[in-house]
């Protein structure tokens, strides 16, 4: 093999292999797939198993409008934040620490506090509880 | 003048009718209004005209109304420089978005209407609040015509697995005849108005994000020909939804980290049938434009405070931009629109939602054509320095 062929196989070879990687190292990255649930009677039940891999998972629930964020804080402790911006009732976007409205560009961080407005009020919060490895989120009525 | 009244009196009639709720009612009733808004005033120093200028740049009301959990409103009227009068230049009412929006499930909505398509980074970051520096970027003015909206319909959508969110829109297509020395595409938009729905444009855009970086990729695709075939092709123009194209890339990265910011942003602009344009309309179209800038910013008061409400940006961006790359045979290359701006400043804010702007642009540009006289000619220097000092709101 000369030279030539050497450095274009080589070449070949490690952009295979750095494109058969990539969707690994974007899938790492990723916030993970919304977890669906029922919210009879308002109330979203989540099964505490589902934070073994993740601190942060983002809740669907099938009768309410918008995504939840459920964030572990530490044992049996948990924080839930509607995903709605605070400015003019857009979505928002889970970046994997932060939340984005691509609206207007206002940001908020996992605590739900604005970094960048035109949004100047907090992610509204979720009473919850949590019980017998279930984390209970009650969802505004409405 | 008429228009003036009939833009006021709309905008008071729905702030009368408006209810003026937090977005914390979201969840408890299906009805609802949002207000907001956002506004800008400059004083601009020419250091070369030693001339001075100062305007109520524009006031915006944003109003949202959410007909449904499902379906909602988007709006925003913009006055621009404070007053319209009959027969004076300046000033200007308009509707800078107002489109449906139907939310088709958590991660799908379709829009209809007047709406920004996603291209760059401040056509939809536009408020003053969100942007270093009194003026909009120069690329995002002269070579990607912000705020560029138009008619149509757009999907927007984003991804369970990765943070990964697009858009893509069928829009109205621009107008060729618009196209100006000096402006590129800018005066081809139709921005709502009688818009020609011969030619179409197609949008798109992806964006990526992994905590506090996000990287964007988008395009254009449209017709620039909205004359009836016959008479595109009595001008020697190609007809049809995408006759005559122009076609824009455009890529962007933003990062925040402790305090810091940066953006990059890159562009570029093809004209393929600039030539049968020039024979057309006599408007001197490029064939090719392109422009970028690299901006790093830090928020003085972020070890102070974490907290977003105040903050003390200083901010340095390097922008280069040619309107006129290449050009035709039968187009004539103007120096004066290959353009370098340093721009240097710092953004002051007691409030998010209020700044306090000041910052200097020094540019340089080539050498004026011998053909196409620029302003100022024949005293046209090709350095010059602005002096800006404004504040800007959001709410």
């Amino acid at each position: 093999m000369d030279r030539r062929a050497f450095i274009k196989s080589s070449c070949s070879a490690c952009l295979l292999a750095a494109a058969g990687s990539l969707p690994e190292a974007l899938l790492s990255c990723a916030p993970g797939a919304p977890y669906e649930a029922d919210a009879p009677m308002g109330l979203l039940r989540i099964p505490e198993s589902i934070f073994q891999e993740t601190t942060v998972r983002i809740i669907r629930a099938r009768t309410f409008d918008s995504d939840i964020a459920l964030e572990k804080l530490g044992e049996s402790s948990y924080r839930a934040l509607i995903l709605r911006c605070t400015h003019a009732d857009n979505e928002l976007t889970f970046t994997g620490s932060a939340f984005n409205c691509s609206l207007h560009g206002s940001t908020f961080d996992l605590q739900g506090t604005p970094t960048r407005g035109p949004a100047r009020l907090p992610l509204r919060q979720l009473p919850l509880e949590v019980s017998a490895g279930m984390v209970t989120v009650h969802l505004p009525a409405g | 003048m008429n228009s003036a009244l009939k833009g006021i009196a709309f905008a008071a009639t729905i702030l009368i009718l408006a209810r003026p709720t937090g977005a914390l009612n979201a969840q408890t009733s299906d009805e609802k209004t949002t207000l907001g808004g956002y506004g800008s005033a400059m004083y601009q120093r020419d250091f070369n005209l030693k001339d001075a200028t100062v305007d109520l740049e524009r006031v915006v009301l944003f109003i949202g109304h959410d007909f449904s959990r499902k379906v909602s409103l988007v709006s925003e009227l913009e006055m621009e420089d404070a007053k319209v009068s009959g027969g004076e230049p300046g000033g200007e009412i308009a509707f800078e978005q107002a489109y449906v929006k139907f939310a088709l499930n958590a991660d799908h909505s379709l829009v209809a209407g007047l709406f920004l398509p996603r291209i760059g980074i401040l056509n939809e970051e536009h408020l003053p609040t969100s942007f270093n520096g009194n003026e909009r970027t120069q690329v995002e003015t002269y070579i990607l015509p912000s705020t560029w909206r138009e008619l149509g319909v757009g999907m927007y959508g984003r991804n369970d697995l990765l943070p990964l969110t697009w858009s893509f829109a069928l829009v109205n297509g621009l107008n060729a005849a618009g196209f100006t020395h000096g402006s590129l595409i800018r005066e081809g938009r139709f921005e709502g108005r009688n818009a020609s729905a011969n030619n179409l444009a197609l949008t798109g855009a992806l964006q990526y994000f992994q905590d506090q970086f996000r990287v964007q990729l988008s395009g254009y695709y449209g017709g620039t020909v909205g004359l009836p075939a016959a008479q595109a092709e009595s001008l020697k123009l190609s007809p049809g939804p995408f006759g005559t194209p122009v076609v824009i890339g455009e890529a962007d990265a933003s990062y925040e980290i402790s305090g810091f910011s940066f953006r990059l942003l890159g562009t570029l602009v093809s004209i393929p049938d600039a030539e049968q344009i020039n024979q057309a309309y006599s408007n001197n179209t490029p064939r090719s434009a392109y422009g970028f800038y690299a901006e790093g910013a830090y928020n003085l008061l972020w070890s102070a405070s974490q907290a977003a409400d105040r903050q003390l940006v200083v901010f340095l961006r390097l922008e280069k931009l040619d309107m006129n790359s290449s050009v035709p045979a039968n187009g004539i290359s103007d120096g004066t629109l290959r353009q370098v701006h340093l721009i240097g400043g710092l953004g002051y804010f007691p409030l998010s939602s209020v700044v306090i702007k000041a910052d200097v642009r020094f540019v340089t540009t080539g050498s004026p054509s011998e053909v196409i006289l620029p302003v100022g000619f024949p005293s046209y220097q090709t350095s010059n320095t602005f002096l800006n000092v404004g504040i800007g709101f959001s709410f």
